[in-house]
């Protein structure tokens, strides 16, 4: 199977694409339920958060609730895009040439 | 899940597990549906015996509304806490019953300065909110009990006096309750399930 070298680096990752796709079907969602959902450590979704975070894919709410903090995610316009985008080259991968 | 090298065909796997993880995802709704449901029928069953036993001032009945509404806020304000995740569902919902809520205290208000029969518009919002809620979660016996009260609305007009309230009392029964009771018993069978 080739390399898939132009597909964005940010999104081709297991981890990251699992929350970003989550991130996709719900408008926000906690820290706790993405590790849940995903079956990832604290400390690799810490830093999978962080980088899709630095990319501005989504946007990161850090609160206090009952002394304890709580971090919440949600999918900025530019993480959408590139969530489309990604999925839409993943399509032509997939669909075999003519 | 760790980070490796990931192939197009997992990476399509990946994002259909992950969309298929927040579908499906019924919330417990049946507790306000329940709370309103049983305020409203008790005060109407109520205020008909009231009038059928030629009691004055049945119309004070009502008063518990307003009570009804803030342990509504409470119990709303605990579940949004306790929520580790909003889905786009949640946030339509959410919005639709805000409307409608403000929209019941405009009805309230308004009977108040310009008199009219309040119960045939009551009744026309229990449908919408239950006909749009059915529909956007999926689950026929509220969409079908929001029908039902789309008919009770026009027949309530040609009923005069105090069956009216028997006709509002039915209305929260077909809308509210009897789909709340539905509704919690899916979630526990989902709940059991999962």
């Amino acid at each position: 199977m080739k390399p898939f070298t132009d597909l964005d680096p940010l999104l081709h990752s297991q981890l990251r694409l699992a929350i970003m796709s989550l991130l996709v079907s719900v408008k926000e969602a906690d820290f706790s339920y993405l590790q849940e959902a995903t079956n990832s450590t604290n400390g690799n979704l810490s830093v999978q958060i962080s980088k899709l975070k630095e990319a501005e894919y989504i946007d990161v709410k850090k609160t206090f609730e009952k002394n304890y903090p709580k971090t919440t995610c949600k999918i900025t316009k530019k993480g959408l895009k590139a969530f489309e985008k990604y999925v839409s080259d993943i399509k032509q991968y997939l669909t075999p040439k003519k | 899940m760790e980070e490796k090298n990931i192939t197009q065909q997992e990476s399509l796997a990946i994002i259909q597990q992950m969309i298929d993880k927040t579908k499906q995802k019924l919330n417990d709704n049946s507790k306000f549906f329940f709370l309103w449901g049983f305020a409203v029928f008790i005060c109407a069953i109520t205020q008909y015996v009231m009038l059928k036993m030629l009691l004055l001032n049945t119309q004070k009945v009502w008063i518990a509304m307003p009570i009804i509404a803030i342990i509504h806020i409470i119990l709303a304000i605990k579940e949004r806490k306790g929520n580790i995740v909003q889905t786009h569902n949640d946030a339509a919902l959410q919005a639709l019953w805000t409307a409608l809520g403000i929209g019941f205290i405009i009805l309230a208000y308004l009977s108040f300065t310009i008199s009219f029969n309040i119960f045939p518009f009551y009744i026309l919002l229990y449908g919408i909110g239950t006909f749009v809620t059915g529909k956007i979660i999926q689950f026929k016996p509220l969409t079908f009990g929001g029908i039902v009260c789309f008919l009770l609305s026009i027949i309530i007009t040609y009923i005069n006096g105090a069956e009216q309230l028997l006709i509002l009392a039915a209305s929260v029964l077909v809308s509210y309750i009897i789909p709340g009771i539905l509704l919690k018993l899916e979630f526990s069978k989902q709940q059991k399930q999962a």
